[in-house]
């Protein structure tokens, strides 16, 4: 069971391999073998995967949640693309702490990653409880600290 | 009208060495080169388009590979450094800044 | 029907790069390193998935969508984290962000 992991890493990287190669000649296919088994060897020398079990649940739930991110980051886009050609007063750096204490480790990167992701609120530190940010003007951190992203990854992955 | 796309994202490419040049920090430098990185990768796909080589986009993958393990190489060079030569880091590296 | 697709991908590249430039402004006009990360993070989101998705459109249905689509995604995944590794670096080096005011967690109406 124990070799079940790498086992499918190689599987997933070869696939890989195929659909960018399109070249299927025997050598090649097996220096594809090769280079595959090499990866994952290294990567299992450098640091052993998160044990976490797969769930499966995930992968048909974070597209949702890409979809409502992509109309997030053209809300966001707009508003500062609009500060960045405007003056210097309209801006209002401010940095807010979201309490995090609740979230897995995967919701945590999630939830830094799509707030960097919107321009205009920026991750500057993450712990294990809280998470801080910087923003562009003072609206954008009264959003984040009002939490609708928190609660939207907090849906996706609720552990 | 990729033309212009090509265009724009060289005039931006210009603007991030600008910042490069201007610093004043490390992190905007860094900040500047990673910025010149994401946009390569950009260029090198509409060029593909507009050359109708799409084989570049291949090489537009393997662009943005390297940038990202190159941006946090530099990084993690600055962090060493400064724990190494704390006094000669602390002109070069914030000028602008206290400590 | 090929015409109007057409005109749709050029002007998703259009629009895309113009968000492109206009971050690349801002990481040139922006005061403090803090706020020029947001000028470079809007080359960063909308840019490359507006440049990226009207290409695919030219491209058709084939090979090279799923590469672009490829490239779309590791850009999204990545440019963050170099963002945040960049954000904190600085911040642990001791590099303080100018003029900004500060609301922390458990003031009044925190959680």
């Amino acid at each position: 069971m124990r070799l079940m992991r790498p086992l499918l890493a190689v599987i997933a990287l070869f696939a890989v391999w195929l659909l960018w190669g399109g070249l299927y000649k025997t050598p090649v296919l097996q220096l594809g073998i090769v280079s595959c088994l090499l990866v994952v060897w290294l990567t299992y020398r450098m640091a052993l995967p998160d044990q976490q079990e797969h769930r499966l649940a995930l992968l048909y739930r974070v597209p949702f949640y890409w979809l409502w991110l992509l109309w997030e980051m053209v809300v966001t886009n707009v508003q500062v693309l609009r500060l960045v050609l405007g003056p210097r007063s309209a801006l209002s750096p401010t940095i807010v702490e979201v309490d995090a204490s609740a979230s897995s480790k995967f919701a945590l990167t999630l939830l830094g990653n799509s707030i960097t992701l919107t321009p205009g609120t920026l991750t500057i530190n993450i712990d294990d409880t809280r998470l801080t940010a910087h923003c562009l003007t003072r609206a954008a951190a009264q959003d984040l600290r009002d939490g609708g992203m928190a609660r939207r990854v907090a849906a996706v992955d609720p552990d | 009208m990729l033309l212009v796309a090509a265009i724009a994202i060289l005039v931006t490419m210009a603007l991030a060495l600008a910042r490069a040049l201007l610093g004043p920090s490390v992190y905007d430098r860094v900040l500047a080169v990673n910025m010149f990185g994401t946009k390569t990768v950009l260029l090198i796909a509409v060029m593909a388009f507009i050359m109708g080589r799409t084989d570049f986009l291949d090489l537009a993958l393997a662009y943005a590979l390297i940038n990202f393990i190159g941006v946090l190489a530099v990084l993690w060079f600055v962090q060493e450094s400064r724990k190494r030569h704390p006094s000669v880091n602390a002109q070069t590296s914030t000028e602008s800044n206290t400590e | 029907m090929n015409g109007i697709l057409e005109v749709i991908a050029g002007l998703l590249v259009i629009s895309g790069s113009l968000f492109v430039l206009a971050g690349g402004i801002g990481a040139l006009r922006m005061p403090d390193f803090y706020t020029r990360i947001h000028g470079a993070s809007l080359t960063d989101s909308l840019g490359p998935v507006l440049v990226l998705g009207g290409l695919m459109i030219y491209a058709g249905l084939s090979l090279i969508t799923v590469k672009l689509a490829a490239v779309m995604l590791f850009l999204l995944v990545t440019s963050p984290t170099a963002t945040y590794a960049l954000a904190n670096a600085a911040l642990l080096a001791g590099l303080q962000p100018e003029g900004v005011e500060r609301m922390p967690a458990d003031s009044e109406d925190g959680a």
